[in-house]
Parts: structure tokens; sequence; C-alpha cells
């Protein structure tokens, strides 16, 4: 019975890192240390959104049959209330799941030699830059507010020096822990890309 | 005054169906594409594809006495409290 899910996992790993590496085209040296998306618990109000849209349609079924017993005898109005109804909840299932690639396809991949990162914005829209580690010249976490105090995830606000480009990684958990490693590795890089450079002179 | 047979209800809720299901492969290739296949999204695809089979079964359990193939005839049927196109009855 393991056999096959084990199998199945396995796949699952082999394919899910054929698929990162085409997406971030991934060098030979290259290693992938972190892929970091936001918190679970920030998508956790859509989520209660979706089950109070659950219920509206029983409330109003409710109203209807109290402001007027007879409506249900109707048969053309029942029919069009079950098809009006049953076409809200697809809406509201697609419309949970597109928010939820909005929530999960916000990806930020730390590597030994870059980030990338990758944001979507609703179905047809996706922005992604990258930065070199050896270019990264501030690194700042923030943790705003209860829930994000409470849960450990906050944003991490990171400064290069050449380009115009800030990195945000958006409500990540663990953002101090992050940050950290994040300064340990552009120190390494920046140590290397430096003695290449000279190398390179010399 | 307008009349058309009940079935192009039907008909309607059979093609926004379709838009479903079109709609949220497009999302599941957009998964699969930019590398999100994980165990969580690949459960929260089969928890809201379960969610639309129910949806779409108690649809037409609900409806499954209706007569189809009844004449509706607007506005006048809307108004009435006791127009009955289920099958085996005959009300009308």
């Amino acid at each position: 019975m393991s056999g096959p899910v084990i199998t199945l996992f396995l796949k699952e790993i082999i394919l899910y890192n054929m698929v990162l590496n085409e997406l971030i085209k991934k060098k030979d040296y290259e290693e992938v240390l972190h892929v970091l998306r936001r918190h679970p618990i920030t998508f956790f109000p859509q989520i209660i959104f979706l089950m109070v849209i659950f219920i509206a349609p029983f409330i109003l079924f409710s109203i209807f049959q109290i402001l007027n017993p007879n409506l249900l005898n109707n048969t053309f109005i029942y029919t069009l209330l079950i098809f009006v109804f049953g076409i809200f909840y697809l809406l509201s299932i697609l419309i949970f799941y597109i928010h939820f690639i909005d929530y999960y396809l916000d990806v930020w991949i730390v590597t030994n030699d870059r980030i990338i990162d990758i944001e979507q914005f609703g179905l047809f829209s996706r922005t992604v830059s990258e930065v070199d580690l050896f270019r990264i010249q501030d690194v700042t976490s923030t943790v705003h507010g209860i829930f994000p105090t409470f849960f450990n995830y906050g944003d991490l606000h990171i400064k290069t020096a050449s380009s115009n480009i800030d990195v945000i990684f958006r409500k990540i958990k663990d953002p101090n822990i992050i940050r950290e490693q994040l300064i340990k590795l552009s120190d390494t890089d920046r140590k290397h890309h430096y003695s290449d450079e000279k190398l390179a002179v010399s | 005054m307008f009349t058309f047979p009940l079935y192009i209800l039907l008909i309607l809720f059979i093609l926004a169906i379709l838009g479903f299901f079109i709609m949220y492969f497009v999302v599941l290739y957009h998964i699969v594409k930019n590398a999100s296949l994980t165990k969580a999204s690949a459960l929260v695809s089969i928890i809201l594809a379960l969610c639309a089979i129910i949806c779409i079964f108690f649809t037409f359990y609900l409806l499954r006495d209706v007569s189809w193939k009844s004449k509706i005839t607007l506005p006048d049927d809307v108004w009435s409290s006791n127009n009955s196109f289920f099958e085996g009855d005959n009300t009308l």
C-alpha cells in the first residue's frame, strides 16, 4: 500500500523540481535554498468569506419563504432560483480559486546566487524580477500587529546597491531568520564575486 | 408575451458549468506552469473540484422532477402562484 504512495510522492517532487528549475532557468552551480510564500494564516480571511458566502443562499431562501410561502409553488421561479443559486456557488468557488492562486503564486525563491521575486496579480498578470545576492545592501524585517507577532510573520525589505529595484518579501514566515540567512548568503556571494573579479583583472 | 421551453434554462446552466470547468483548468494550468503544484495546492484543487461536483449534483437532484419540455409564458407564469411543471402533476 505504501509503495505506490511513496512512488507518487517521489514523482511529485521530481516533477515539481523539474518545473521549478525550468521556471528560474537554474544554473549548473546554483542551489535553491528557500521557496518562500506568504504565511498560510494570511489566507484565512478568504476561507471565512467563502464559508459566509456558502451560507448566504440558504438565508435568502428562508427569507423568500417567510415573505411569500407560495413562491416555491411556481415551478418557473423555483427552477430559476435553484439555477441561480447553483451558478452563484460555482462562481464563488471559481473566485475563491483565483484568490488562491493570487496568494499561492506569489513566490520568492532564494538560491545561493540570486533572489527571484515572482508576483501574481489576478489570473493573467505576473511580474518576475531577480536580484544578485552580491548586490544586496540592506535587509530589513518588519513584524507589525497582533496576528503577525503571534504567528511570527512579516515583511522583508531588500535594498540593492546598483539598481532601483527593491524586493519585498510580503508576510513571510520567520522574517528575522530569513533576514539573517540572506545577510550571510550575500556576504559569501560578495566574497566569491569580488575574488573572481580580481582574478579576471590580474 | 414571451414563450419559451423550460429546457432553455437547463442549456444556460450547462453552459455555465462548461465555463466553470474551462476556468478551473486555466487556473490549474497556472499552478502547474508556475511550479506550484505542491501537496497544499493539489489538496485545495481537489477540494474545490469536489465542492463544484457536489453543487452540480444537488442542483440536478433538486430539479429531478421538473418537466423540461413544458413551456413558460412571461410575464404571466411568473406571477401565477400555482403553476406547476413537475412531471406527473396535472394542475395545468
